[in-house]
């Protein structure tokens, strides 16, 4: 009896204290830790970088009184994936982190971050309200780890200067490869006649701008499969094969810079940070520049290669909903997603939002007179653009292949054939 | 020395040996990865860690905190196995609480080492007493003992191995580290072989002592055995004696003196047959006294039954001791109103009786006995009946000789079938009552 009494007591006291510890436990604020890089992902120069976190933040507290959200101010975007593995290492994962492509494959391969499926369907997400391409980013073998939050697509940078020079009128957006190739055999010449040449027609347009915007893929994830016997990749390589042969010298990133090049594939960030003022002083102040679609290929079309910066949440957070809910804010909440592409130099991920007369307004006044690039096009590009795979087996794949492709690029194998050998020797090599 | 020649001492000296270097070695690898981790904090190699790896590792902070707790859980577990009563639900109980200790250990160490099981099967086997139990026990661990190692355990569950910990070194540390590791999983198996080797040796000699007793217990009950032999042949020489000296005394005196008395009768005969008469009668007379001797030593040997019971009584006893010596159910009729006769009559019926429920027994196999007394004019009908084997051809021994011997000398009749179970008949003709002389 004696026995039953103290244990009876033991176990009063042990729930008493248990419920005293979990009243005080739910009373204390709830913190809600944020990883966030200061500056520009996109490699551009940005002043206020948290200024929109801050507002999302303001209000989120207001929303939720016993929620305190923090971040670590001053990371660089170089050290922010060494400052992400540290805070791993030390199991203090922030609940909600950005998530750059590059880091995606690694942290959704190995749990660091959660699965969110089961929030998606918990809240009906309309994920159709997501560009494709950029919603596509966050997705592992169907299952969803990250939320896009702003997407960065890649345009083709045009020298006005150099086509007025001859007297070549700027192509529109629905461009062709032939109308590439020919105005870059057109300016390719030695205009001051001393022997060397000094305009040229391209600079870094790679064989996987021409694969994509012939409507074709490399790399099949989900068979873990690299197809490159298919006729689009064929086209492609065959289209690259002429290009090249238009330049006998090596063309450098300084010629486009000097006014040398006309045409040059770079990130929408670039053209959004160094169009307006006072950047625009700074870069390419020799010439008269602008933006287009990437060039058509016979059987694609004007796609352009898609980099997504994601949101995403830690598979170890104590507060999923909070951070759920947090992450919503930052990408589907129209109002932000507005105010992102205003201040930012990204391009919403939401369609509504980049079809909104009051944001394209809002963009068009930052540009000085002179652009013609038309901002309604924006949502084309992003419409038909494909996600780029910065994956690890993806890096491999490409880099496996590189040295081959561009031999096959300078000699005058059969295409096909080499091309076939090339798919079964990467395909064998996925194998192992 | 002297302690290596104590076997219980050595046997426990290897398994405590063998316990300190697996504990040890929860211990180093869990520190190492600790130490590793503050390495890759404070430097920039992070990222590249985290990319090798498949899995995000558990906190480096608690990896020695677990370590600790899991071993002093798993001490009291394997405590737990020498208090509890060994049986199936217990055993399980503990093997399973074990396992899941031992997984525990194994996961805060990333499948590093698997010694500490080692340490778990040497407890279980010389805890475990039913070889079923241990046989299950040491299966189950054996197959744990081989899928846990961590390059099976790394295809099917993701683990940041002790590996890529040690990657980030330079070539030579990390060769260093791993010697450590690797020298003490040795050490660890090689104590788990000489501990076994011990138990071995320990039960050889412990069923080799048996053995020794065994057969020194045989050897006492040969002798015990020669001993009853003895006694039972020294019973029967002093029976045999006093047969004799009863035949001596009384036979042997009468017709002594009868062969003397007739003798000198015929000297006397044609002299004086008067004399040789009366001295007739008085012959006449010591040969009834004879007999009456001779009845008298015969009464002696009769069965001591008989002796001072009834037939009845005495038949009633013998079947009731026969039922609880053997368990076989013996059924008895009798449909006569008496079972009074003459005394070698009761005394032969006693033996058929006797001698009919013993065959049945020892030689029909039989559990159930009816036995029945009748009445045929002046012919008593005695049946014994069982349901026992039976014989087809009867083949006479020694008991059934004796008893038809018996029987012949009282002008009875012994018949016996052994188609059905063995059915003894005996039927014997009463003499008249005469009166008691």
């Amino acid at each position: 009896m004696k026995n039953k009494e103290r244990i009876c007591l033991f176990v009063i006291v042990a729930i008493m204290i248990g419920s005293i510890s979990w009243i005080w436990k739910s009373k204390q604020p709830i913190q809600l830790r944020i990883g966030v890089m200061a500056g520009s992902y996109w490699d551009v120069p940005e002043s206020d970088s948290y200024s929109m976190l801050e507002n999302v933040i303001r209000e989120f507290e207001a929303e939720h009184p016993n929620v305190e959200v923090v971040y670590q101010s001053g990371i660089r975007p170089e050290e922010y994936e060494e400052y992400i593995a540290k805070q791993i290492l030390m199991d203090q994962i922030p609940d909600v982190m950005f998530i750059t492509s590059d880091m995606f494959s690694t942290l959704s391969k190995n749990h660091t971050l959660q699965k969110l499926n089961r929030f998606i369907e918990q809240d009906q997400l309309n994920t159709d309200a997501y560009y494709a391409a950029s919603f596509d980013e966050g997705k592992n073998q169907q299952n969803v780890y990250a939320l896009p939050y702003e997407s960065v697509p890649r345009l083709m940078f045009v020298n006005k200067s150099l086509l007025e020079k001859e007297n070549i009128d700027m192509p529109s957006n629905d461009w062709t490869w032939e109308d590439f190739y020919e105005i870059c055999e057109k300016v390719t010449k030695d205009s001051n006649h001393d022997g060397q040449i000094d305009q040229f027609g391209y600079y870094g347009y790679t064989w996987e701008d021409a694969v994509y915007s012939n409507g074709a893929h490399i790399y099949e994830e989900k068979e873990n499969q690299v197809s490159l016997g298919k006729e689009a990749v064929i086209e492609a390589s065959a289209f690259m094969r002429e290009l090249v042969l238009l330049h006998d010298e090596k063309v450098t990133s300084e010629m486009f810079d000097k006014g040398m090049v006309v045409f040059c594939p770079m990130n929408y960030s670039n053209y959004r940070t160094y169009m307006p003022y006072p950047w625009r002083v700074k870069k390419y102040s020799t010439f008269e520049w602008d933006c287009i679609t990437m060039p058509k290929g016979p059987s694609g079309g004007n796609i352009s290669q898609i980099d997504t910066l994601m949101i995403a949440m830690s598979s170890r957070s104590k507060h999923q909903d909070l951070a759920w809910e947090f992450m919503k804010k930052l990408s589907y909440d129209q109002t932000y997603q507005s105010e992102l592409v205003k201040s930012s130099q990204g391009v919403s991920v939401l369609k509504e939002v980049m079809q909104s007369s009051d944001v394209m307004d809002v963009l068009k006044l930052d540009n000085p007179g002179k652009s013609t690039f038309e901002m309604h096009v924006l949502h084309e590009i992003m419409e038909n653009g494909v996600a780029i795979r910065n994956t690890e087996r993806y890096k491999q794949i490409m880099q496996a292949a590189q040295s081959r492709l561009d031999a096959l690029m300078q000699n005058d194998e059969d295409l096909e054939n080499a091309l076939i050998r090339l798919e079964r020797q990467l395909n064998s090599m996925l194998q192992k | 020395m002297n302690i290596l020649s104590e076997s219980k001492d050595r046997l426990n000296l290897a398994y405590w040996l063998m316990g300190l270097f697996s504990f040890l070695q929860i211990i180093y690898i869990s520190t190492c990865i600790f130490f590793t981790t503050r390495f890759l904090l404070s430097g920039n190699q992070a990222y590249s860690f985290i990319e090798n790896v498949s899995v995000i590792p558990i906190a480096y902070t608690k990896r020695p905190v677990y370590a600790l707790l899991g071993f002093m859980l798993l001490l009291i577990a394997m405590k737990l196995r020498s208090l509890l009563e060994e049986n199936i639900r217990n055993v399980l109980f503990v093997l399973i609480l074990e396992i899941t200790i031992c997984l525990f250990l194994m996961w805060t160490i990333s499948f590093a080492s698997n010694t500490i099981l080692l340490f778990v099967i040497a407890n279980m086997m010389s805890m475990t007493r039913k070889k079923g139990n241990k046989g299950i026990s040491l299966l189950i661990m054996v197959i744990l003992f081989i899928s846990t190692n961590y390059d099976i355990v790394s295809i099917f569950f993701p683990v940041a191995g002790f590996v890529e910990y040690l990657s980030v070194y330079s070539a030579q540390a990390k060769s260093l580290f791993a010697l450590v590791n690797s020298v003490m999983t040795t050490s660890c198996i090689v104590l788990f072989i000489l501990y076994m080797l011990f138990l071995i040796q320990d039960q050889l000699s412990e069923s080799r002592r048996i053995q020794l007793l065994n057969l020194e217990l045989k050897d006492l009950n040969e002798q015990l055995k020669e001993y009853a032999d003895v006694r039972e042949k020294m019973g029967e020489t002093k029976e045999r004696n006093r047969l004799a000296r009863e035949i001596h005394d009384t036979l042997g005196h009468t017709l002594t003196g009868l062969s003397t008395g007739l003798e000198a009768c015929q000297t006397i005969m044609d002299i004086n047959p008067e004399l040789a008469k009366i001295q007739l009668g008085v012959l006449s007379n010591v040969a009834k006294d004879g007999l009456k001797d001779v009845r008298r030593s015969v009464k002696k040997l009769r069965p001591d039954a008989l002796e001072n019971h009834t037939l009845k009584e005495a038949l009633v006893s013998m079947i009731d001791e026969f039922k609880k010596t053997t368990g076989v159910k013996v059924h008895f009729v009798c449909h006569l109103t008496s079972l009074h006769f003459q005394p070698d009559e009761e005394e032969a019926i006693y033996r058929i009786i006797q001698e009919g429920t013993t065959n049945a027994v020892r030689h029909g196999k039989a559990n159930e006995i009816y036995i029945s007394f009748g009445m045929d004019q002046n012919t008593l009908i005695l049946i014994v009946e069982d349901n026992g084997i039976g014989c087809v051809n009867v083949h006479e021994g020694f008991g059934l000789h004796h008893m038809k011997e018996r029987v012949e000398l009282l002008n009875g009749k012994v018949r016996c079938y052994g188609t059905d179970g063995f059915v003894l008949i005996v039927e014997l003709p009463l003499r008249e009552e005469k009166g008691n002389d």
